[in-house]
């Protein structure tokens, strides 16, 4: 019997945090149809692509990595992410081609995984873009959390 | 029965769960592990999963039915008991391991944390999330939801391709199992032998699960509820050992009885050819059973269980019998007085029914009474004395000192007594219990 009712609340706890995270994810997404707003919206100056630049995006939620010679905005992915959280994080707003090329001193990123990256794609670095372009990556990036080819059927 | 062997058990289950801890904690420094509240949240995830899936792969492993774990923990009604009580904790485990690694994506954001548990495009997650939902659907069924038993035991079956799936997670997720040699070796070999228990048990268990072949000779009624039939061997010289006390699990070819496989203890003794079982009418497939034909050819896995004379040196002993509780001290009591030297048990039996109409053997035991002057048979009926306790059973025992005191019945009848005997000073060491419910 106890265990019967160990069962039973730890169910109801399971699903009560499932369908609570769901349901404030779902409204939380109907509202977001603005840009990130570390973002400058109304700024007009173009944003050049520097190593410095990319050092002011440094969070989890605004997370932007050089890889190569690109530059990514991975935030909407951290959630996603086969290796975790805190292996992504700890190289926002930094080169992160050695870490992405070595898994963090594991292997490699499967091809799948290089692919996967170039969905959050901004530009090279050292280009320079318009507010206006890097608004309408950020907001394609952001309204589709989850990038439509994401076959991950390799370790990341 | 020996009660350090249910300890031992359970200490052997706890060293299984707590190895892959250990080896887990020496791969990263306390610090990591632990040094902010997400962090132990990741780890108390993590931890979560490795145990959640050795005590999975046990519990699979303790429903193989294997006679090994019969005769060597407390007999088979334990080793199920415990085989739902380890699943049960694995289940919980399992339904924390997802929620507690959520906590680092919530610390994040709530779309990375939406993503983590409602992204469905890769696949080593899907089988985690799969088998897991797997879980709570065969689980609720199993605990909640009142079925036929025979529709439970399709669905329960289920659990082992769930635990399948649950490996495939295990093993095709990047994590702690996939960067340390011994811990995966070490999990691999709990799923392996989960899933050979599994297969064994299920797929191959036609071919590989030893039965006995019995045909049945007679099918007679002892009163309005129990029937007893007894079944002869059909080839001679094969045929079923057993002990008195113990059960096996029968199943008819008889298209009027269902095919399904369930278990009823013995009430013959093992120096008859024939096997004997006395069944009480109290389900979909027990109410049928009267209609067994004669001829009808009968498989039977077995015998099982410790509920034995053998098992308990002491022989001045209280045999309390519940209803249909009464069929293993009937083994038992024939089995004593064939035996000359069996003369120095001093036994007291006390048969209760509700009324005298449920009473079966009567006749039987009673004789044995009157032929061994130390054999008692005490019939208390609890329409008109009300229910048994521990208290009239010192009294009219003239004490419970040194005695041991084997119980069967139902399982309420049993945890009762078992309370008030505690009570009264026995210690669970001479108290032997027989539940008929293996679940």
């Amino acid at each position: 019997m106890l265990t019967k009712k160990l069962v039973g609340v730890s169910l109801f706890i399971f699903w009560a945090v499932v369908v609570a995270i769901l349901v404030a994810w779902l409204l939380s997404y109907q509202k977001n149809t603005t840009i990130n707003p570390s973002i400058a919206m109304n700024n007009s100056t173009p944003v050049v692509l520097t190593a410095s630049e990319v050092a002011k995006h440094k969070t989890g939620k605004d997370c932007w990595m050089i890889v190569g010679d690109k530059i990514y905005n991975v935030a909407p992915y951290i959630g996603a992410h086969q290796g975790g959280a805190t292996t992504i994080i700890n190289s926002c707003g930094k080169d992160a081609t050695i870490a992405f090329n070595t898994q963090g001193g594991q292997g490699n990123h499967s091809s799948n995984a290089r692919n996967l990256l170039q969905n959050f794609y901004i530009g090279d670095v050292g280009k320079t873009v318009s507010a206006e372009q890097l608004n309408n990556t950020v907001f394609k990036i952001q309204s589709n959390p989850l990038p439509a080819k994401s076959s991950r059927n390799e370790d990341d | 029965m020996k009660r350090y062997n249910t300890h031992t058990g359970w200490i052997i289950v706890a060293i299984l769960a707590i190895i892959p801890v250990l080896i887990w904690l020496t791969m990263l420094p306390f610090s990591l592990r632990f040094g902010s509240i997400v962090a132990i949240f990741t780890s108390l995830g993590q931890v979560a999963g490795l145990v959640g899936i050795v005590l999975f792969a046990i519990s699979l492993i303790l429903s193989a039915r294997l006679k090994f774990f019969d005769r060597h923990l407390s007999g088979l009604n334990r080793v199920y008991l415990n085989h739902s009580r380890i699943g049960a904790i694995a289940f919980i485990l399992l339904l924390f391991h997802p929620l507690f690694l959520t906590v680092q994506y919530l610390s994040i954001s709530l779309p990375s944390a939406a993503s983590f548990l409602f992204s469905f495009s890769y696949w080593p997650t899907n089988f985690g999330k799969i088998a897991l939902f797997a879980m709570i659907v065969l689980l609720v069924l199993t605990l909640f939801v009142s079925l036929r038993y025979h529709v439970w035991k399709k669905t329960h079956k289920y659990l082992g391709v769930a635990f399948f799936i649950a490996s495939l997670h295990a093993f095709l997720i990047p994590s702690d199992i996939s960067m340390n040699l011994v811990l995966r070796w070490y999990v691999l070999s709990l799923s392996a032998l989960g899933i050979v228990a599994y297969i064994y048990r299920t797929i191959l268990g036609r071919f590989l699960v030893k039965r006995y072949l019995y045909t049945v000779a007679e099918v007679k009624q002892l009163n309005a509820i129990i029937t007893e039939i007894a079944l002869v061997p059909f080839q001679p010289n094969k045929t079923m050992p057993y002990a008195p006390g113990q059960f096996a699990f029968i199943s008819f070819a008889d298209p009027l009885i269902s095919s399904e496989q369930h278990p009823f203890s013995i009430v013959s003794t093992p120096e008859s050819n024939e096997l004997r079982f006395a069944i009480k009418k109290s389900g979909d497939y027990t109410r049928h059973i009267e209609k067994l034909q004669k001829g009808v050819m009968a498989s039977i896995e077995g015998a099982y269980g410790k509920f034995t004379l053998s098992e308990i040196p002491n022989k001045r002993q209280i045999w309390i019998a519940g209803g249909i509780g009464i069929t293993p001290f009937v083994s038992m009591a024939q089995y004593l007085f064939h035996q000359p030297e069996n003369k120095e048990y001093a036994i007291d039996l006390y048969y209760c029914v509700r009324n005298d109409s449920e009473l079966a053997y009567q006749n039987l035991l009673a004789e044995f009474a009157s032929n061994n002057k130390n054999f008692h048979l005490i019939s208390f009926c609890s329409d008109m004395q009300g229910r048994i306790n521990a208290k009239v059973v010192q009294d009219t025992s003239n004490g419970l000192e040194n005695k041991d005191i084997l119980i069967c019945g139902p399982s309420v009848m049993m945890r009762m007594l078992r309370e008030q005997l505690g009570q009264l000073g026995v210690s669970k060491r001479n108290i032997h219990s027989e539940d008929f419910q293996l679940t």
